[in-house]
């Protein structure tokens, strides 16, 4: 074929041309370490590439609210630690203080120190985070949750509100717990009821608070009992129990409630509708005890209640200590009642703390599959990407010398 | 003697012309679209002499052009395809890199933008947290804004570049008309030889115009040649050159013209190929397509995540407010034809990234054209103005008056999102990252819960319909749910309430009966005339027959004396009472109703065994059914709080007759985030494309769109480059000129030439012996 000058001298420019091209390529790709550069070197991997970026960065961000709810929670958990330390020491004042033989000074002195514990209870209960956030508030952050007003009890200012933080996807966890949960709503008495002294008792019965021995037949009718102390046909004192709802239960109908009552034996049980409890002392006939299904008390209050039974002067009338002593009793039972839920609350703590663990290494795995997807879809090998760069240079310099060698004949330089 | 003389200075010249020829072509060896030319040489017609015909030398037959117009017209042909790949390739390529960079790619600030609202989460009494929430949301904003003015930039290069491509074709179409009368008048002149080196010039000019439109070409007898361009658009006809132009056209769009002697038309649609073609074709193919796209993913993100925001409630207690402002629909009328229409957003997962036209139909109707598919609807206003259609693509139109048939409109809907964008909320303390509505059990002044049972209410959330004011929340008054105990929770009681004394034996023998749930509870046998039987004598009865009813698992409790007596089974179930009574007067009542004498059953299965929770606020107040028996796991329950509004939350576990939760304004909640969390949770859903494709999808799609077409464009510009290379060889190796050729030639002209010479020295030679002879 015949070949114009013009043409082959631009041949061989445009194959050098073409050359420099592919090396510049290259070079790009080791520059900038990635093989896609822009959406058209690779259009499906260039929106891989944004999903796996932002999958990446929202990776990051619930490691970051990991972190926060972990802060958090290690908070929560020092302080119900601290809480239930401080309990501890409460309880074993309550235990000393239900020992009959102390004076009114030992028991004074005791109750000094349950209000110090009773204030340093209050203050954990008011702890704040390093935002400044109240712990125990619920929602309400900025307001002091808990409060004592005027009248002696303990108020909750906060609300019911449980934050969450998303630490996955999927999955988000509760940050903190609301005070009202964790202080305020414990039942009182032993969580099923309570048994209190009627205040005009004049014998020195303690009664203990008894339990739920046989819990279907105990819920079967919920009712208040009363069980009162009377003189029997035999001239002893004994004791009928009398349900609101089903009427006389002890002695069991038809026999008469006063005449048949069982005698009291001190140290004995009684048992009904699925109670079970016992006294000490001696009752004088008229005594009575009631037995209320629980309320919700605060655990301050049942510390309080403490304090007030402590501070009350028992002097030489044995009635009043009777008094004290069965309110010991159930304050005591109510701080075990703190003691457990607050264990229960520390053991939801510690298990979302697990979970806040494990979410975290799992979001780190992912992370480093992302990466490496995402390594893979865009960034060029590099070793490979250099034999590519050494394989265009000789190209390069190939085309650059035949286009030199080629340039020199010319027919004109034989004339 | 002379023959030898003239044919040795014929031969002079033929080589003389030859050299020059060959001189001539060396010297345009660079010339662009040169023809390598060549004598022809013929000898001259012979002497007849005596037996036969003696030459008569050399003469110059014709110089030649060597050119192939099959060749040339198929250089023309890929110029004019490469030149269109490579000018959208440039074009293209811009986006391309627009987007591919990090920093101006909308990628980093929309996750930067949620990162922000889940800092906000995890502190949302911060106000530092809400102040940098606002700023990436204003960053996100900008971006939005940046890219979609680097559009409008890259819109205004399209149109310089029509500009320049025109200007050029009209020098291009004069010069050639030019030139074409130059031809026809040095055809004329030379009796029929072809003027070489115009030709050359006229193809190379020719040639250029290929590369910004495509051209056709047909030869006329005299030598000119008439040109179009497109599909046919006349561009130079003989020495009369057509005028383009660009023009912009009420929807904002370039569009081109051509104007000759006459008439002035628009040929964009015929304009498909060159340069020229290039810059309209990426105009409507890419540049419009990307903008509306990127304006639908602004407007579904702003309304999206407003939706949420409105739902929520500020440190303030504001609700309802929305976070971005929301771009809107444009309308471009025809040449000024008046404005009948206005467009809203109704749903903005089904928006498309199309334009629309409307045309008017006369009468009541509209058509509405959706411009990538063609795909028409046509609205029917039923006689009535203004008329808001139905949705349409996720938009509605609001046509307010009939306009003059043919009236045409664009509608543009998505195009404006991101210049519209916004950000409202300048204030930290109104990010709405709280719930408005939280949920307590009821408590006591001291905090404390007065619920006896374990049951548990959810944090309620509150819906609305989409684009009404919500004047629900905050709530007027608390809405408090009281729970009344399932028959089967507490007991299956039924009261006997006042058992009366007032039954009265008249003779003796009259019985009085108390039979619950076939055990005779109670029974009494007249002993003669006024032996009633009294409240006092029940009582003792039923004392009597307690063990009897115990066993058989009743109970029951009140007395007669006190006027209430309640029978209950200790499982719950239903059972009947029957009352018989043969003495005059009344038995006793059952809920407070005197019986008549004779027997009288109350059936307890009437009574209702369901628990119910009631509540009075918000009007007209109403009970929600509840059964812990079967429902403990969980029951969800919606309260209208209006036509609009409802709020919804879930009850759990076994409340006691009494109970009550609260569903109340959450005043003073610096830390809540259950708002924050739903904003945080938009990221990764899927409400944009009819619910395809989360935010950052609707972005990756874009990015895809345009990458792939710019990949596609590239490998065809590849492909074509070849192929022009092609044909350019082509051209080269028919018509180029090989300066080895050219020596071999000269060499070759420059022997004859001195042979030729030689000749003359010859004839000399020969005169001059016949001179001597005859001297």
């Amino acid at each position: 074929m015949r070949v114009s000058t013009n043409f082959y001298v631009q041949r061989g420019l445009n194959n050098i041309l073409d050359q420099q091209y592919k090396l510049a390529e290259v070079q790009e790709q080791i520059a900038s370490g990635k093989r896609l550069n822009r959406p058209s070197d690779d259009p499906t991997g260039a929106t891989q590439v944004l999903r796996l970026e932002q999958a990446m960065s929202t990776t990051d961000q619930f490691q970051r609210n990991s972190d926060y709810a972990r802060n958090r929670l290690t908070l929560e958990e020092a302080t119900l630690k601290n809480v239930q330390d401080s309990l501890l020491r409460v309880r074993e004042i309550a235990v000393q203080g239900a020992n009959s033989t102390l004076s009114d000074t030992d028991r004074y002195a005791l109750a000094q120190e349950v209000s110090e514990r009773l204030k340093e209870l209050v203050g954990l209960a008011n702890t704040r985070d390093a935002n400044q956030e109240y712990l125990f508030a619920g929602y309400k952050v900025n307001t002091q949750p808990f409060t004592q007003a005027s009248d002696g009890t303990y108020i909750y200012s906060g609300d019911h509100g449980e934050r969450s933080l998303q630490i996955s996807t999927g999955r988000q966890i509760q940050d903190s717990d609301a005070g009202n949960d964790v202080f305020m709503n414990l039942k009182n008495g032993n969580g099923a009821f309570q048994i209190t002294a009627n205040g005009a008792n004049t014998g020195d019965t303690i009664i203990n608070q008894g339990q739920v021995i046989d819990p279907a037949s105990y819920s079967a009718t919920p009712q208040d009992y009363t069980i009162s102390f009377v003189t029997n046909g035999n001239g002893n004192v004994g004791y009928n129990v009398v349900g609101s709802v089903d009427g006389q239960i002890i002695p069991a109908p038809p026999l008469d409630a006063t005449l048949d009552a069982p005698d009291y034996v001190s140290g004995a049980t009684i048992q009904f509708n699925g109670v079970e409890t016992g006294f000490n002392g001696t009752p004088q006939p008229g005594d009575s005890f009631a037995v209320t299904a629980s309320t919700n008390e605060s655990m301050f209050s049942s510390v309080q209640k403490l304090v007030t039974a402590l501070e009350m002067p028992t002097a030489s009338v044995g009635v009043n200590e009777s008094e004290a002593l069965n309110l010991i009793n159930q304050s005591l039972v109510e701080i075990d009642n703190a003691f457990e839920n607050i264990t229960q609350v520390r053991t939801s703590v510690g298990a979302r703390l697990k979970t806040i663990d494990d979410q975290v290494s799992v979001n780190e795995s992912y992370k480093i599959e992302l990466q490496s997807t995402l390594s893979n879809i865009r960034d060029v090998d590099i070793a490979e990407a250099a034999v590519e760069l050494q394989s265009r240079l000789v190209a390069l310099e190939a085309a650059q010398q035949s286009y030199a060698r080629v340039q020199g004949l010319n027919l004109f330089d034989f004339i | 003697m002379s023959s030898i003389l003239n044919s040795a200075i014929s031969g002079l010249l033929a080589s003389q012309r030859s050299l020059s020829t060959v001189s001539h072509n060396i010297s345009n060896v660079n010339t662009e679209g040169y023809s390598r030319q060549r004598v022809e040489l013929a000898s001259n017609n012979p002497q007849r002499i005596g037996p036969g015909y003696v030459g008569r030398g050399v003469t110059v037959d014709d110089i030649t052009r060597i050119a192939d117009d099959f060749v040339i017209s198929q250089l023309r042909v890929s110029t004019t395809s490469t030149s269109e790949a490579d000018a959208f390739l440039q074009l293209a390529s811009r986006l391309d890199n627009m987007l591919a960079d990090a920093d101006t790619g909308l990628s980093p600030s929309l996750q930067n933008f949620f990162a922000a609202v889940q800092d906000v989460n995890d502190l949302p009494s911060s106000v530092t947290a809400r102040q940098v929430m606002i700023s990436e949301a204003q960053s996100l904003v900008e971006r939005f804004q940046f890219l979609d003015q680097r559009l409008t930039s890259l819109g205004d290069e399209v149109r310089n570049m029509l500009n320049e491509d025109v200007a050029t074709i009209n020098n291009l179409a004069n010069a050639i008309a030019n030139i074409n009368s130059r031809i026809v008048e040095a055809t004329g002149l030379a009796g029929g030889a072809p003027p070489n080196d115009l030709l050359d010039q006229r193809d190379q000019m020719i040639l250029e115009l290929s590369e910004l439109v495509s051209v056709n070409t047909i030869p006329q007898n005299d030598g000119s040649v008439n040109v179009f361009i497109g599909k046919g658009q006349p561009l130079v006809i003989g020495n009369q050159p057509s005028k383009i132009g660009v023009s912009e056209t009420y929807d904002g769009h370039y569009e081109v013209t051509i104007t000759d002697k006459y008439f002035s038309s628009v040929i964009s649609d015929s304009i498909t190929s060159g340069s020229l073609g290039a810059a309209l074709s990426f105009q409507s193919e890419m540049l419009e397509p990307a903008r509306n796209a990127l304006g639908r993913m602004a407007i579904g993100l702003a309304e999206t995540f407003n939706d949420q925001h409105r739902l929520g409630m500020s440190l303030d207690g504001d609700v309802d407010t929305p976070f971005f402002k929301v771009g809107t629909p444009t309308i471009y009328g025809l040449n000024g034809a008046p404005t009948v229409a206005s467009a809203a957003i109704t749903d903005v997962s089904s928006l498309t990234d199309s334009d629309y036209q409307l045309v008017y139909n006369g009468g009541n109707t509209y058509t509405l054209t959706r411009l990538t598919d063609n795909k028409t609807t046509t609205i029917d206003t039923g006689g009535s103005w203004p008329y808001t259609s139905a949705d349409i693509d996720g938009f509605n139109l609001t046509l307010s008056t009939a306009g003059s048939v043919g009236d045409q409109y664009i509608v543009r809907p998505t195009m404006a999102g991101s210049t519209g964008m916004s950000v409202l909320i300048s204030d930290p303390r109104k990010l709405a990252v709280a719930a408005p509505l939280k949920a307590s059990a009821a408590t006591d002044a001291t905090g404390t819960s007065t619920n006896l049972g374990n049951a548990l209410i959810s944090e309620p959330t509150t819906t609305r319909t989409d684009g009404v004011a919500m004047l629900g929340v905050p709530l007027a008054a608390d809405i408090d749910l009281t729970f009344t105990a399932p028959a089967a929770a507490v007991q299956n009681d039924s009261a006997l309430s006042g058992i009366h004394s007032t039954s009265v034996a008249t003779g003796g023998g009259e019985e009085y009966t108390i039979v619950v749930d076939g055990i005779t509870a109670f029974s009494y046998t007249a002993g003669g005339a006024g032996d009633d039987v009294t409240a006092a004598e029940i009582d003792a009865g039923l004392l009597a027959n307690a063990g009897a009813l115990n066993a058989a698992g009743i109970i029951y409790s009140g007395s007669a004396v006190g006027g209430d007596l309640q029978f209950s089974r200790v499982d719950g179930a239903s059972f009947d009472i029957d009352v018989t009574n043969t003495m005059t007067g009344t038995a006793g009542g059952f809920a407070g109703a005197d019986l008549a004498t004779g027997t009288n059953t109350v059936n307890n299965g009437s009574v209702a065994v369901a628990g119910s929770f009631s509540y009075t606020s918000p009007a007209p107040g109403g009970t929600l059914a509840y059964d812990p028996a079967t429902e403990n796991a969980g029951k969800s329950f919606t309260i209208a709080l209006n036509a609009n509004e409802s709020v919804t939350f879930t009850i759990s576990g076994f409340p006691q007759d009494g109970d009550a939760f609260s569903i109340s304004n959450n005043n003073g909640a610096a830390g809540d985030n259950r708002n924050g969390l739903l904003l945080g949770a938009l990221q990764n859903m899927q409400t944009l494309i009819n619910g395809t494709a989360s935010y950052q999808d609707a972005y990756g799609q874009i990015v895809a769109e345009v990458g792939a077409r710019t990949r596609q464009t590239e490998i065809s510009s590849q492909a074509l480059e070849v192929l022009k290379q092609q044909a350019f060889e082509a051209r080269e190796s028919v018509s180029g000129v090989n300066l080895d050729e050219e020596a071999a030639n000269m060499l070759r002209f420059q022997q004859s030439y001195s042979a030729a010479a030689q000749m003359i020295t010859v004839a000399d030679n020969l005169f001059n012996s016949l001179i001597d002879a005859v001297r």
